[in-house]
């Protein structure tokens, strides 16, 4: 975890839009957007192609003196999150049937690999019906592995809101496990 | 407690301390029924293993960024003078500074001044200086000098990791989409960069651009060092380099809106097979594009997603989390 002082060094570097620091941004948040991304869509192109957009918005913002005002990691996931709602918005499409090669593990048994793969394969698809809200709070909390506390933050909502969000976000992806199973 | 904060206990202990669905759930006995399957599911979503972006993917990204970062920084230009009165200038303010101010001494001190330092401006005006005073034999030798002068300038940068603003001449020595390689220079070419039309391997031409830190050079804009003179580019190594031969390619029949009067065409093969290849695509958009394609656009795919997906003011318009533009991190 970076000192307030380090993000404040950070965000100055990067509104002088010195390539170092961006640098030093790209590799620090790059694989984090990535894998929020890849974890709410499963597709690793979009995920590759949204990660990037999310970097490229950062810049444009801050060139018209916008963007993140205190952390930047909040603002990339968060901006992460707009453009993946709105991927979803225009390119929604039927789930795939297939399963995606990551997913299996070489170190089990092939019965329980085709149970924990078909597991893995069901919930993904359930979270992809879910709300954008939703998606994002268990993105945040299981994907990311964010305490409660910083999943609050970056949704910029209350403890007790995301308590609530959580609570619905899970019934839904326990409702919807058992529809698409 | 209500079932909110129960559920956030039970997920903490599980999740984190990795307790027993069943042992966390005995301590809300009341709830059990009610929790048990969330947690469930939640395990289930928490072990939705994700990889790591690939090198190449973190690579690419990275490039763009950069690339972006260039674009912006260089969006407002500098204004230029030509080089005539370039030389003339910088000649003048070196004689003026050699004979009234420093003496030999600041040329010397000069010498192995690289762009963006504050001597630079001394060090090519003495060059141009050696110019005013030089014949036809002696100018043509110090150009020479001066061509493996500028390499030498850009190697140094990129070594000392300097941004800085760079000219220099060489032989095109790699073309592999948007990484060029120039004397040995790695060379990135961009949707922006402006490029002349018939640069293939081992044209000789001027690229001018920005060093970065991360070892090569952006290019703004790259031209043919001999463009009237055809017989100065050599292709070389690669045969297969040729293919999009420009002079074979610019017939007038090509042009003709309707392919099947063209009966001439039939017997040139790459006239016939290129258009079976791509349905959407005919032939004067072949004769249009002489150039090897795949020298000038880096990623095909990228540019698609980026039309897709609104300019950041839109990002949120819609999202019913948001109400700002883009996100607004204030806590």
């Amino acid at each position: 975890m970076t000192s307030s002082s380090e993000r404040q060094s950070e965000l100055d570097s990067l509104r002088m839009l010195d390539p170092q620091a961006i640098g030093a941004i790209y590799d620090r948040y790059f694989q984090d957007v990535y894998r929020f991304t890849l974890y709410r869509l499963n597709d690793e192109k979009r995920a590759e192609d949204i990660a990037s957009d999310v970097f490229l918005r950062l810049l444009e913002a801050v060139k018209k003196k916008r963007g993140p005002k205190k952390n930047i990691k909040a603002w990339l996931l968060s901006t992460a999150a707009h453009i993946i709602t709105d991927h979803h918005r225009r390119h929604y499409r039927r789930p795939t049937a297939e399963m995606p090669k990551d997913l299996v593990d070489q170190s089990v048994s092939p019965s329980q690999e085709f149970e924990r793969s078909h597991q893995n394969h069901l919930a993904r698809e359930a979270l992809q019906h879910l709300t954008s809200e939703q998606q994002t709070v268990l993105t945040l909390r299981f994907g990311q592995g964010y305490s409660l506390e910083e999943t609050a933050k970056m949704m910029k909502k209350k403890s007790n809101a995301i308590k609530a969000l959580q609570f619905r976000a899970l019934a839904a992806l326990r409702r919807q496990v058992g529809e698409v199973a | 407690m209500n079932k909110y904060e129960a559920l956030e206990t039970m997920l903490e202990k599980i999740l984190e301390q990795g307790v027993d669905i069943e042992v966390a759930l005995a301590e809300f006995p009341e709830l059990a029924e009610e929790l048990r399957p969330l947690l469930e599911s939640a395990v289930d979503v928490n072990v939705l293993a994700v990889p790591s972006a690939s090198a190449d993917v973190v690579r690419r990204g990275r490039t763009r960024l950069l690339q972006h970062a260039a674009q912006i920084r260089d969006a407002v230009p500098a204004p230029r003078a030509s080089l005539f009165n370039f030389r003339l200038a910088t000649a003048a303010l070196t004689l003026m500074l050699v004979f009234f101010v420093g003496g030999t001494s600041l040329v010397r001190a000069s010498n192995s001044a690289l762009p963006g330092d504050g001597l630079y401006a001394v060090k090519r005006g003495w060059e141009n200086t050696r110019f005013l005073f030089a014949d036809d034999d002696e100018t043509i030798r110090l150009e020479a000098e001066y061509e493996d002068e500028r390499r030498e300038e850009v190697q140094k940068l990129l070594d000392y990791s300097r941004v800085a603003r760079v000219q220099f001449e060489g032989l095109v020595t790699l073309l592999d989409r948007g990484k060029w390689e120039v004397a040995g220079v790695p060379v990135i070419v961009s949707e922006q960069t402006d490029l002349d039309g018939n640069i293939r391997i081992g044209s000789d031409v001027i690229v001018s651009g920005r060093t970065e830190s991360e070892g090569i050079v952006f290019a703004d804009k790259i031209t043919l060092n001999y463009p009237e003179d055809k017989d100065h580019i050599m292709p070389i190594e690669n045969p297969e380099e040729d293919i999009n031969e420009p002079d074979e390619i610019e017939t007038p029949e090509i042009n003709e809106e309707d392919g099947g009067d063209n009966d001439s065409e039939d017997d040139n093969e790459d006239g016939t097979q290129i258009p079976e290849e791509d349905d959407e695509s005919d032939s004067s958009d072949e004769a249009e594009t002489p150039i090897p394609e795949d020298s000038e656009t880096p990623e095909p795919e990228e540019t698609p997603e980026a039309e897709e997906t609104p300019e950041p003011d839109d990002e949120p318009s819609d999202d019913d989390e948001a109400d700002d533009d883009e996100p607004d991190d204030d806590e």
